[in-house]
């Protein structure tokens, strides 16, 4: 494939030219109340061509791979890009990929068949539903199985080979009229073993099973602004939206409240943050890209260091106007997509502390686990669910709430940090993020205690 | 275009002799052309045609699916052997059904030829237009994002029942999104559409001129003081909050799961006698208007919520199946999944005063245009953000709000529907009005 798009690439007369061949497979299986939901099998193949000529871009793909397929698409991509108008546009040079990459696997997932993947998802459930006050469940096993050959004009040409499981459960319990939900998942870039990398599948239903008995009994917090220690899937979530979002260099462009504050403070000297390429720290992370959608490899990309911000996230354009190299973070979730700035693996550096350490030295505060919805603005401000929250009073903890969201400015709640834990994790795998395409990101961090707006009820 | 369902009538003819006891076969073929906003400018425009086909199967029982994004290459031998493996390495599901063929009204005006021949050039030109009058409405304006896309395409499906049935259909969709800049302050972010079956359908202007009116009036926002009291939300608010909940437990699936709070419901009072809730999937120019769903089952035009009563859940054929009656005709969903189940164009019924008039009865409360957080599909429990709000007080907009959280539950809420406007705005396939409700908690300093 490699040397049959290099010699299209060789042909097209623009400044510069992509060839991203991309075929996918998705296998998922799911049950919900004892019940099959999907079997289901997707094959997607096609090639995304993107041409710049004197500074306008043109896009545009073709199911299949034949020749005649591709060399429309390239006229379509010429045409596009002849009815903007012409800008001075350059691309940042860059690192470019040459040759074969896979992530690291560890017990490949063809050495399962399909029928042990569903016998898993349909004992996962059953096994939910077989708890007190549990009324309906379902879980779900998916998997991508991605290969990709990127050509640019300037001397990419890379082959890329990967697969990403994801495993979910989710879990209503019931008392009365009361009904609470509770989920839990597991994702990762790599085989078997690395997606049971925090627990096996029983554990994980165990998890939301207890959660969502817990909720039952549990009550509305009060709103107010105070205290909280974030577990690494809130970690996580803010790391990802409320200041990875700022941070991309689009964004930036067009008016984001990073803009102008490269080399300024924006949080405690206690926060370095980073969005990664390659998994770090444990591997299998399900963001991981090893080469980007523009052939670029990718990196570590230090956001915030002990506080400072350091750099935006950027692909080949953005750094070019930036005057920096690139980062690594074009991304395209199908072939049908055009690349765009996309965070990877977005973290929070661990500290020197342990958890049973910082619970000790925590006064009053709410210790918030397992990531519910929400959203962040260009201006940093978010809002997320929290699926729990726990009250640790002198070390010790306490009730059970409900319901409760977390709000506030996320740099602001980034300088308030105090207490960083050792404890690490990725625990956003079997996550997405939408910018007008779907990504594959994961995200996630130690505990951290920082001081934020609860919302909850009152009257 | 006969010729996509003798393509899918040639894949279940392949299931079937490959030992399906039933076999479907979906198909859509389409043209996309899309010019993208980024940063105050066109950032891309593309063009690009997509095609695929989804073959459900029962054997034995056994539900299986395989799809393709390619009806040239692909092997349909394959695609058959696919489907049935997964089958067989299924649970069994005695409900599991491949529908019966029943009538279809032939709609008209989905197709718009103008939309088909326009040229990639003509929407780019469009896109320059909004950004345009969104910028020239006030400077502190920054566009974030948005787009003009046009698709154009068919779909076509075909069972082992004899069901065959295909139609063409096109769309206009507009988007702008971003915020205003005023030295150090930015502003909530704004996100307005507009969308159409025919060219002629969409004001590309008024959308962004709506945009930077809501954006420049959400600067210089402050804080209020936490109460309880009447939330005024706007149409956008009113998908973002309230719908969600009440779409998700309708939804036969759901309820049959054990997942829906409305389950045992039908017939009772679940809402306030203002709140009445309709589905039309045969609405003329509605956005999701279609002769036929997912499965190849009519549209219809239903009651879903009558003068607060809950009249009826959304029925695919294997939820319609478990309870021995006939699908409502709201199997959703593209080539490359299951039906599942969905509304097409969802209207709320309005209600008879002026957006003016709901402000005035308000002694003190808060105007939610956008709503950023978190609703529990299942529980109805909301929490989150209000963006670009004002605060109320004696019937009059006192001032944009920043720092400022609701909190509720949906099920509670519209038995507290206090009043509804008379204008509808569309916000994607749903029609909707301002709903103004009591007694809704707002954490705001």
């Amino acid at each position: 494939m490699i040397s049959y798009l290099k010699e299209i690439v060789e042909h097209i007369s623009a400044d510069y030219a992509e060839l991203r061949y991309h075929e996918r497979r998705v296998n998922a299986v799911s049950v919900r109340k004892g019940e099959p939901e999907a079997a289901q099998t997707n094959h997607l193949a096609g090639v995304g061509v993107r041409l710049l000529d004197s500074g306008r871009w043109g896009f545009s793909s073709t199911p299949g791979s034949k020749r005649a397929d591709i060399m429309r698409a390239i006229g379509d991509a010429a045409t596009a890009a002849k009815a903007m108008s012409k800008r001075k546009k350059t691309l940042a040079k860059a690192k470019l990929a040459k040759g074969e990459f896979r992530p690291p696997v560890e017990d490949p997932l063809e050495n399962y068949s399909l029928e042990e993947k569903l016998g898993l998802v349909k004992e996962a459930e059953a096994k939910a539903r077989r708890s007190k006050k549990v009324v309906s469940a379902s879980s779900a096993y998916i998997e991508y199985l991605d290969k990709k050959a990127i050509v640019t004009s300037d001397g990419a040409a890379a082959l890329i080979t990967d697969a990403k499981p994801e495993f979910r459960i989710t879990v209503v319990a019931k008392e009365g009229t009361n009904m609470v939900t509770a989920s839990e998942s597991a994702g990762v870039t790599g085989g078997w073993k690395d997606l049971w990398r925090y627990g096996a599948a029983e554990e994980i239903v165990e998890k939301a099973v207890k959660r969502a008995q817990r909720l039952l009994s549990a009550e509305f917090p009060k709103g107010e602004r105070m205290k909280v220690i974030l577990s690494p899937e809130m970690v996580g979530l803010i790391a990802h939206e409320a200041i990875g979002h700022t941070v991309e260099a689009d964004f930036v462009l067009s008016g984001a409240i990073t803009k102008g504050k490269i080399g300024k403070r924006v949080a405690s000297e206690l926060v370095t943050l980073a969005d990664s390429g390659p998994s770090v720290h444990i591997p299998g992370a399900s963001g991981t890209l090893l080469v980007d959608d523009e052939g670029v490899l990718t990196e570590r990309t230090v956001v915030i260091e002990n506080g400072i911000l350091k750099s935006y996230l950027h692909n080949r354009e953005s750094a070019a106007s930036f005057g920096v190299a690139p980062t690594g973070n074009a991304r395209a979730f199908e072939y049908s997509d055009e690349p765009i700035i996309r965070m990877r693996n977005t973290y929070i550096e661990p500290g020197e502390m342990s958890l049973s350490e910082l619970l000790a030295s925590t006064d009053r505060a709410l210790l918030l686990e397992g990531a519910g919805s929400g959203q962040a603005d260009a201006n940093a401000e978010f809002m997320f669910g929290v699926q729990e929250a726990t009250l640790i009073e002198k070390g010790k903890r306490k009730e059970t709430f409900r319901g409760v969201t977390i709000s506030g400015n996320a740099f602001e709640v980034l300088q308030s940090v105090d207490a960083i834990t050792k404890e690490f994790r990725w625990a956003l795998g079997a996550g997405y993020c939408g910018k007008f395409q779907r990504a594959k990101v994961d995200a996630g961090g130690a505990y951290v205690r920082c001081e934020a707006i609860i919302g909850g009820r009152h009257g | 275009m006969g010729e996509l369902v003798d393509r899918l009538e040639e894949l279940v003819r392949c299931a079937l002799a490959k030992g399906a006891d039933q076999a479907e076969a979906f198909g859509q073929g389409f043209e996309d052309r899309e010019v993208w906003l980024e940063s105050n400018r066109i950032k891309t425009a593309k063009s690009h045609p997509g095609e695929g086909i989804g073959l459900r199967v029962i054997k034995n029982k056994r539900l299986g699916f395989a799809s393709d994004n390619n009806l040239d290459e692909t092997n349909f031998d394959e695609l058959c052997t696919k489907a049935l493996a997964l089958a067989s390495a299924n649970l069994t599901d005695k409900f599991q059904i491949i529908p019966e063929p029943h009538k279809l009204s032939a709609l008209k005006g989905l197709y718009d030829p103008r939309l088909a021949e326009l040229p990639l050039k003509e929407v780019i030109a469009m896109a320059k237009r909004m950004l345009k009058a969104a910028k020239d409405y006030d400077r502190r304006v920054t566009v974030d994002s948005g787009g003009v896309f046009v698709n154009t395409g068919e779909k076509a499906i075909f069972n082992s029942n004899g069901l065959a049935a295909s139609e063409q259909g096109s769309s206009i969709i507009a988007m702008i999104m971003g915020m205003a800049r005023d030295r150090n302050e930015v502003s909530s972010f704004d996100f307005q559409f507009d969308g159409s079956l025919r060219l002629t359908g969409i004001e590309i202007e008024s959308l962004a001129k709506r945009f930077a009116q809501n954006v420049i009036r959400s600067l210089g926002a402050k804080p209020a003081r936490s109460f309880t009291g009447t939330v005024l939300f706007s149409p956008h608010a009113v998908a973002e909050t309230l719908l969600g909940p009440i779409l998700s437990s309708i939804n036969a699936n759901n309820v049959q799961k054990g997942m829906s709070k409305l389950a045992g419901k039908t017939g009772k009072r679940i809402a306030s006698t203002k709140l009445t809730i309709q589905d039309d999937g045969l609405l003329a120019g509605g956005l999701s208007s279609s002769a036929f769903d997912r499965e190849g089952q009519p549209h219809r035009k239903l009651s879903i919520i009558k003068d607060g009563k809950l009249a009826t859940y959304l029925y695919n054929s294997y939820t319609a199946n478990r309870e021995g009656r006939a699908s409502t005709g709201h199997a959703a969903g593209n080539y490359s999944s299951l039906p599942g189940i969905s509304t097409t164009n969802l209207i709320l019924k309005p209600g008879d005063a002026t957006k003016a008039e709901l402000i005035r009865e308000i002694e003190e409360g808060i105007l939610a245009t956008r709503f950023s957080g978190n609703t529990n599909p299942v529980s109805g429990d909301f929490s989150g953000t209000v963006k670009g709000g004002f605060y109320i007080k004696n019937g009059k907009l006192a001032n944009p709000l920043t720092n400022t959280m609701i909190a509720g539950n949906v099920f509670d809420a519209i038995t507290t529907i206090s009043g509804i406007s008379k204008k509808l705005t569309k916000v994607y396939s749903y029609l909707l009005p301002y709903i103004a409700i009591e007694r809704v908690s707002v954490t705001s300093g």
